[in-house]
C-alpha cells in the first residue's frame, strides 16, 4: 500500500486562506480524526467542521472528499480548506503526520495521478509547466496538452504504425502467400509517409513550445557605456540593471523575464565586451559571450563613437543606434534601429522590430506544441525510425522484417513519449522538477 | 506387476513424450513411457505436416539441442518448401509435407532401439509426498514409482469429440480419452481450465476430380531440418490447391447453428491462428474465396487431408459444403472434420525449468500446457527431458533465454502470460528476431547443447566443425576483393574490405565467394551454403543485431536479479494491488519475468527492484 501524503497546496505564508491536500488509503480516516467526526464525509460535498488540535478548537474549516478514483491522484483525497495562518497550517499537517501520514515529495500526487493511470506523462509534465507557465498564452499551451492534444495526436500515429506493422507480421506468421502485393506495399508506405508527416510536424513544434515554456532570449550586447543597461531599463519600464558612464559597471549578467505578445521573453543584459585586465569583467565578458551564443534573438547596441560588436553567423540580430539625441544615425543601413534609450525616443519602433522577429512563434492555437527536451528526444527518435523504415522500402531485395524492426521501435519510442512504458530515472526526472503539493 | 523404480516416467507417447524420454534416457537416466497405445507413439493428430511458420525454426533448434523430430522429418518428408523466402531472411521458415505412417515407423524405432521401457497403460492419478513426486498409479492398478515424472497428455485429458451435435469421448478420433489424472492433479491444487481445437475432414483420393486443382511443388533445392542430415534428396510429391466459393460459404452460415463452437456447445477457448471453417467465413465475410491445399497424408496415400477446412459441422453439412467446389464434386469422406475439447493446465504454474513450482519433480509438456503443435509440444517434452534428467542428478537446470531461441520465448511466454487460448509460436512474439534466424540456430544453441552434454560425440564434431567453417569465411571477408567477380564495379575501389561491399543490399556474398576452399568433408554443400548465408545475414544486418544486443544487455540485469521463493508481496510498501494479486498468483523466478507480466507497471518493478536490492 502506498503511504498516506499531505501538504500544504497554497503557499506558506499569511493568506485569505490555505488548502491542505491529504491523498491515499488513509486519508478519510485521517480527516474523521481531525475533526471528531464518527462518518466519513461525502464525496465531493464541501462540509464545514471545527479542528480540535490538543483538545484546544485552533479552527473552522471547509473539508472536500473525492473518492478514488474520481480524484487527482486516482486514491481517497480530502482538501482542508482552513484559514490562512502558518500556524493553523502548520499544526493540522503535524496531526496528519502523527496519525500515520508523511509529508510528500514535490510532485509526488502528479506522479500518483500518472501511475494511477490518471493523466499520461505527456499531461503530466504539463501540469508541472502550467505552474510555471510564464505567461497567458503559455499557460493555455500547456492547457491544452493537459487536456491531451497531442496524446491524441501522438496516438493517430501510433494506431497507423500498428496497422503497418500488424500487416507486415501478417506477412510473416498467417499468410503463405510468397509475395507482398503491391497494392499492400503502397497501402503500409502510404501510412507511413503521414506518420512522418505527421511526427516531423510535432518535431518542428518544439522550436515553439520550448520558447513558450522556457521564454525566448534576448541578449543585449555592445561595448561598455553604448547605453545597454540603460535600454533593458527602458524596455521593461523598471530599474534593474545599475548604469552609470564608467565603462564596465555591468560586470555580470542581469536577467529580467518579461512578456511579449503574450510570449515570455528573458532579456539579458550583458557585461560589454572589450579588452580587460580586470580579472572579474574578463569573467562577465566569458559568460556573455556564452550567452549570446545561445540566445534566440541578440539586440547589438553601438553608438556613434562606438562601433556594433560583429558575432559572426548569428541570424536574429537587430542593431540598435543609440544615444541619437546627442547625435542622429547618419550610416545608411536600413536594418539598423535609431533610439535614444535616455530620452526614450525610437523604442516603439524598436519593440515593434523584437515582435516581428519573434512573430514565427505565432501560431493558431489548434496547433500542438511539444515543450519539453524529454519529449523532443522521443519524437527526434521517433521521427527518425519513421523515416528509417520508409528508406527500406528502396532497397532491393525489401528486407520486409527490417522494416518491421524499426516500426516496432518507433511505437516503442511513442509509448517513451507518452509514458506508457517509463524508466525510474525518466520517472524521477519528470516528478523532480514539480513544486511540493502538485 | 512392475516393481521397477525409475528415474524418470514419462506419461504420454506424443510430440513432446518422445522427445522427452529420448533425451533423458540419453542423459543416462533410467527411463519410461506410459501411454495408452504404444502403437500411437508420435502420432500425428492432425495435419500431414512438419515446420512452416515459425515452427520450421523450432525443429531446428530441437536437433541443435538433441531432439529427434528435425531428423525423423528429415527421412519421412514428402516435399520441402521454406516458406518466407521472399519476405525477409530473419523470417524464413521451413516446412515439410510428411509421410505420416513413416514418420511414426521411425520415431517408434527410436524409441525401440533406446533402453526405454514402454508401459502401455493409462495414468489415472499421481501420487505425491512432501511435495515431491513418487510415482503414477495406472487404471489397471499398478503403480509405477518414480522419482521424476514428465506428463504430456496432449488433448486427451477428459477429451470431448464434437461433430455437429454429435459429441463422443475421446482423446483422438478413435483413441480413447485419459479420465482422472486432471482430478488427481486438481485434488493437489492445480487449476486446469477447458481448450479446443479443431481438424479438417479427409477425403478419398479417388473422389476427388485431380483436373479441377492446381499443383503445387516444394522447392527444387530442399533445405532440411537437421544439421546432420548429409544427402538430402528427398522427394517432390505435389500437393494440389482449391478455392472455396461464395456457394461454399452460404452452406456454411446456413449450418453456424450447428457448429458447437458457435452453439456455444464447446466451452473451451479455440485458436485463434488456425481458425475453423466457420470462423472464417464468419470473421471474413467480404472474402468471396478462402485457399484450401489437399495434402497427401502418406506416399501414395488413398487419404486426402483437405488443409484449410478444419470444422465441427455435422457431416453433412460438411460433405454438402465441399460439394460446391469443382473438385470436388463428388467428394466422399473417410473421416469426417471434428473438434475437440481437452482439459489444460495453465502453464504459470509452472517454472522456465517446466517443472511445477509446488510438486519437486514433477513436470509439465505440450498441449496441456495450453500449446497447440507438435513443434511446441515436442520442444517442451524436450526441455522437461533434460531438466528431470538434470534434477536426477544436481546439475542445474537448463533455461533458454528469449534471445536465444523461440523455445526460449515460448516459454517465458508461457510462464508468464497466463494464455487463455491455444499458443502457438509466431515470429512476432519474438523481441529480437532478427538474431532469432533459421541459418544460425548452430550458433545460437550450440553452446549451451554441449554444457548440458545433449549432443553425441559426431554431432559435437560436426558443430565444431560448422562453427570452424563459419570464422574461416568470416575471415576471408576480411581482405580486400576481387574486383573482376563483381557485376557491378565501377564505384569500389580496390582496397575495400569485402564485408564492407557485402553490406550493400544488391550484392551477395555468392558475388563474392565462389568457393569457401573448405577443406573439411563433413560438411556438405547445402549446409556449406547455408553457413555463408548466415555470414552474409550478419553482415548485412550488423547495424541491427547491435540495437538488439544492446537491448539484451539490459534484460539480461533483470534476469540475473532472482526473487526468493518465499516472497510476501503483500507486505511490500508500494504495490499497487493488481501487482499484489499478479506476483502472488504468478511468482516469478526474477525481475525479468515479473517484468512480462501484463498488467505489472514501471512503478511497481522499481519497488520490487529497491526490495530485492536491499
Ligand atoms: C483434433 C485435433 C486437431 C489438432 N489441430 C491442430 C492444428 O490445427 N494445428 C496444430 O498445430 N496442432 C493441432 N493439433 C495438435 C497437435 O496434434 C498437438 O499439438 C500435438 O500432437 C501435441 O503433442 P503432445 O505430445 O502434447 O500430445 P499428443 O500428441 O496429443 O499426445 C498425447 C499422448 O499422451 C497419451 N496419454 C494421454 N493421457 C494419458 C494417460 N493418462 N496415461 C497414459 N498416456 C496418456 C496419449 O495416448 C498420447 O500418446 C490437433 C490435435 C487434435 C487432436
Ligand atoms: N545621451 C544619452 N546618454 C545615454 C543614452 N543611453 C545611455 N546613456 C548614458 O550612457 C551611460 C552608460 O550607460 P549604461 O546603460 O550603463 O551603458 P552600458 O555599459 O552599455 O550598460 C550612462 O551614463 C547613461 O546615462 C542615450 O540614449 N543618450
Ligand atoms: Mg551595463
Amino acid at each position: 500500500m502506498e503511504d498516506t501524503i499531505v501538504s500544504q497546496a497554497t503557499p506558506t505564508g499569511f493568506s485569505a486562506i490555505s488548502l491542505i491536500r491529504i491523498s491515499g488509503d488513509k486519508a478519510l480516516t485521517f480527516s474523521r480524526k481531525l475533526s471528531n467526526k464518527k462518518t466519513n464525509l461525502k464525496h465531493l460535498k464541501p462540509t464545514k467542521l471545527a479542528i480540535h488540535v490538543n483538545n484546544k478548537k485552533i479552527d473552522e474549516v471547509v473539508f472536500t472528499a473525492f473518492y478514488a478514483p474520481k480524484s487527482y491522484t486516482g486514491e481517497d483525497v480530502v482538501e482542508v480548506s482552513c484559514h490562512g495562518n502558518p500556524n493553523i497550517s502548520e499544526s493540522i499537517i503535524n496531526e496528519i503526520i502523527s496519525f500515520g501520514g508523511r509529508l510528500a515529495h514535490p510532485g509526488e500526487y502528479t506522479k500518483r495521478a500518472f501511475l494511477n493511470g490518471k493523466l499520461d506523462l505527456l499531461q503530466a509534465e504539463s501540469v508541472g509547466l502550467l505552474i510555471k507557465s510564464k505567461s497567458i498564452d503559455a499557460a493555455e499551451r500547456q492547457t491544452k496538452n493537459l487536456l491531451g492534444g497531442i496524446t491524441k495526436k501522438i496516438n493517430k500515429v501510433k494506431s497507423r504504425l500498428l496497422f503497418c506493422l500488424s500487416t507486415l507480421e501478417f506477412e510473416f506468421d498467417v499468410s503463405e502467400e510468397e509475395y507482398l502485393t503491391n497494392e499492400t506495399v503502397e497501402k503500409i508506405k502510404k501510412a507511413l509517409k503521414s506518420c512522418e508527416t505527421e511526427t516531423s510536424r510535432l518535431k518542428e513544434s518544439f522550436i515553439k513550445g520550448h520558447a513558450y515554456t522556457k521564454g525566448l532570449k534576448i541578449s543585449v550586447i555592445g561595448k561598455p557605456n553604448v547605453g545597454k543597461s540603460t535600454l533593458v531599463n527602458k524596455l521593461i519600464n523598471i530599474n534593474k540593471s545599475i548604469t552609470s558612464d564608467i565603462p564596465g559597471t555591468t560586470r555580470d549578467l542581469i536577467i529580467t523575464e518579461t512578456t511579449l505578445d503574450g510570449i515570455p521573453v528573458t532579456l539579458i543584459d550583458t557585461a560589454g565586451i572589450h579588452n580587460t585586465k580586470d580579472k572579474i569583467e574578463k569573467e562577465g565578458i566569458k559568460r556573455s559571450l556564452r550567452e549570446i551564443k545561445n540566445s534566440d534573438i541578440i539586440i547589438s547596441v553601438f553608438t556613434n563613437t562606438d562601433q556594433p560588436v560583429d558575432i559572426k553567423g548569428f541570424k536574429k540580430q537587430i542593431l540598435v543606434y543609440n544615444k541619437e539625441d546627442l547625435q542622429p544615425y547618419k550610416g545608411t543601413k536600413k536594418t539598423v534601429v535609431s533610439v535614444s534609450a535616455k530620452k526614450e525616443s525610437g523604442l516603439d519602433a524598436l519593440k515593434q522590430n523584437i515582435k516581428e522577429k519573434i512573430s514565427f512563434l505565432k501560431t493558431n492555437t489548434n496547433e500542438s506544441l511539444i515543450t519539453t527536451i524529454r519529449q523532443k528526444e522521443a519524437v527526434d527518435s521517433l521521427n527518425l525510425h519513421i523515416t528509417q523504415s520508409l528508406n527500406h522500402f528502396t532497397n532491393k531485395p525489401m528486407a520486409l522484417e527490417i522494416i518491421a524492426f524499426e516500426i516496432r521501435t518507433a511505437i516503442s519510442k511513442i509509448d517513451l513519449f507518452t509514458g506508457k512504458t517509463t524508466t525510474n530515472d525518466i520517472l524521477k526526472k519528470v516528478f523532480s522538477d514539480f513544486c511540493v503539493g502538485k | 506387476m512392475i516393481k521397477e523404480n525409475f528415474d524418470i516416467v514419462v506419461v504420454g507417447g506424443g510430440h513432446a513424450g518422445l522427445e522427452a524420454a529420448l533425451i533423458s534416457s540419453f542423459l543416462g537416466c533410467k527411463t519410461a513411457i506410459i501411454t495408452m497405445d504404444p502403437q500411437a507413439i508420435a502420432r500425428m493428430s492432425c495435419n500431414p505436416a512438419i515446420g512452416g511458420l515459425a515452427k520450421g525454426q523450432i525443429v531446428r533448434e530441437i536437433d541443435v539441442l538433441g531432439g529427434v523430430m528435425g531428423k525423423v522429418a528429415d527421412a519421412s518428408g514428402l516435399q520441402f518448401k521454406t516458406l518466407n523466402k521472399k519476405k525477409g531472411r530473419a523470417v524464413w521458415s521451413p516446412r515439410a509435407q510428411i509421410d505420416k505412417r513413416l514418420y511414426e515407423k521411425i520415431a517408434l524405432q527410436k524409441v525401440l532401439k533406446s533402453p526405454i521401457s514402454i508401459i502401455k497403460g493409462e495414468a489415472t492419478s499421481i501420487q505425491i509426498k512432501n511435495y515431491k513426486i513418487r510415482g503414477f498409479k495406472l487404471r489397471s492398478g499398478e503403480t509405477i514409482k518414480c522419482s521424476n515424472g514428465i506428463v504430456t497428455a496432449g488433448t486427451f485429458l477428459s477429451g470431448i469429440i464434437h461433430i455437429g451435435e454429435r459429441k463422443i469421448l475421446a482423446g483422438r478420433m478413435g483413441e480413447e480419452r485419459s479420465e482422472g489424472l486432471t482430478e488427481s492433479l486438481s485434488s493437489y491444487g492445480f487449476r486446469t481450465g477447458r481448450l479446443k481445437t479443431g481438424t479438417p475432414p479427409r477425403a478419398l483420393k479417388n473422389s476427388i476430380l485431380w483436373t479441377k486443382t492446381t499443383k503445387s511443388f516444394g522447392d527444387k533445392n530442399p533445405m532440411p531440418f537437421s544439421y546432420s542430415t548429409k544427402a538430402f534428396n528427398p522427394p517432390n510429391d505435389p500437393c494440389h490447391t482449391i478455392n472455396t466459393n461464395e456457394e461454399t460459404h452460404s452452406i456454411i452460415k446456413k449450418n453456424l447453428n450447428l457448429s458447437p463452437m458457435f452453439s456455444g456447445d464447446i466451452g473451451g477457448i479455440g485458436p485463434r491462428y488456425c481458425p475453423s471453417i466457420e470462423d472464417k467465413v464468419f470473421k471474413f465475410e467480404n472474402r468471396p474465396s478462402h485457399l484450401i491445399h489437399l495434402e497427401p497424408e502418406w506416399k501414395n496415400s488413398d487419404q486426402i487431408y483437405i488443409n484449410g477446412f478444419s470444422t465441427s459441422l455435422p457431416e453433412e453439412a460438411q460433405v454438402a459444403a465441399l460439394k460446391t467446389i469443382p473438385s470436388l464434386k463428388e467428394v466422399e469422406l473417410l473421416r469426417p472434420g471434428y473438434a475437440i475439447e481437452y482439459d489444460f493446465f495453465p502453464p504459470s504454474q509452472l517454472k522456465a525449468s517446466l517443472e511445477t513450482k509446488d510438486v519437486s519433480g514433477l513436470f509439465f509438456a505440450g498441449q496441456m500446457n495450453g500449446t497447440s503443435g507438435y513443434e511446441e509440444a515436442a520442444a517442451q517434452g524436450l526441455i522437461c527431458g533434460v531438466n528431470a534428467a538434470n534434477k536426477k542428478k544436481h546439475l542445474p537446470a537448463l533455461v533458454l533465454s528469449r534471445s536465444s531461441s523461440y523455445i526460449g520465448v515460448m516459454i517465458d511466454d508461457l510462464i508468464t502470460k497466463d494464455t487463455l487460448e491455444p499458443y502457438r509460436m509466431f515470429t512476432s512474439r519474438a523481441e529480437h528476431r532478427l538474431l532469432l534466424r533459421y541459418s544460425n540456430t548452430f550458433e545460437r544453441l550450440f553452446l549451451c547443447s554441449k554444457k548440458h552434454k545433449l549432443l553425441t560425440k559426431e554431432s559435437l564434431q560436426l558443430f565444431k566443425n560448422i562453427t570452424s567453417l563459419k570464422t574461416a569465411i568470416e575471415k576471408k571477408l576480411d581482405t580486400s576483393i576481387d574486383k573482376s567477380t563483381l557485376k557491378n564495379k565501377e564505384d569500389i575501389s580496390q582496397k575495400t574490405p569485402a564485408k564492407t561491399i557485402l553490406k550493400r543490399p544488391s550484392v551477395s556474398i555468392f558475388d563474392i565467394l565462389k568457393n569457401t576452399t573448405q577443406k573439411e568433408t563433413t560438411i556438405p554443400k547445402w549446409l556449406e551454403k547455408d553457413i555463408m548465408y548466415d555470414v552474409e545475414s550478419d553482415i548485412k544486418y550488423e547495424g541491427y543485431i547491435n540495437r538488439h544486443l544492446k537491448e539484451i544487455k539490459q534484460i539480461e540485469k533483470n534476469n540475473q536479479l532472482k526473487i526468493p521463493k518465499k516472497t510476501n508481496y503483500k507486505k511490500m510498501r508500494g504495490l499497487s494491488k493488481e501487482a499484489i494479486e499478479k506476483l502472488s498468483l504468478l511468482r516469478p523466478e526474477n525481475l525479468g519475468q515479473a517484468m512480462r507480466i501484463a498488467g505489472i507497471t514501471p512503478a511497481d518493478i522499481s519497488v520490487l527492484n529497491i526490495y530485492l536490492i536491499k
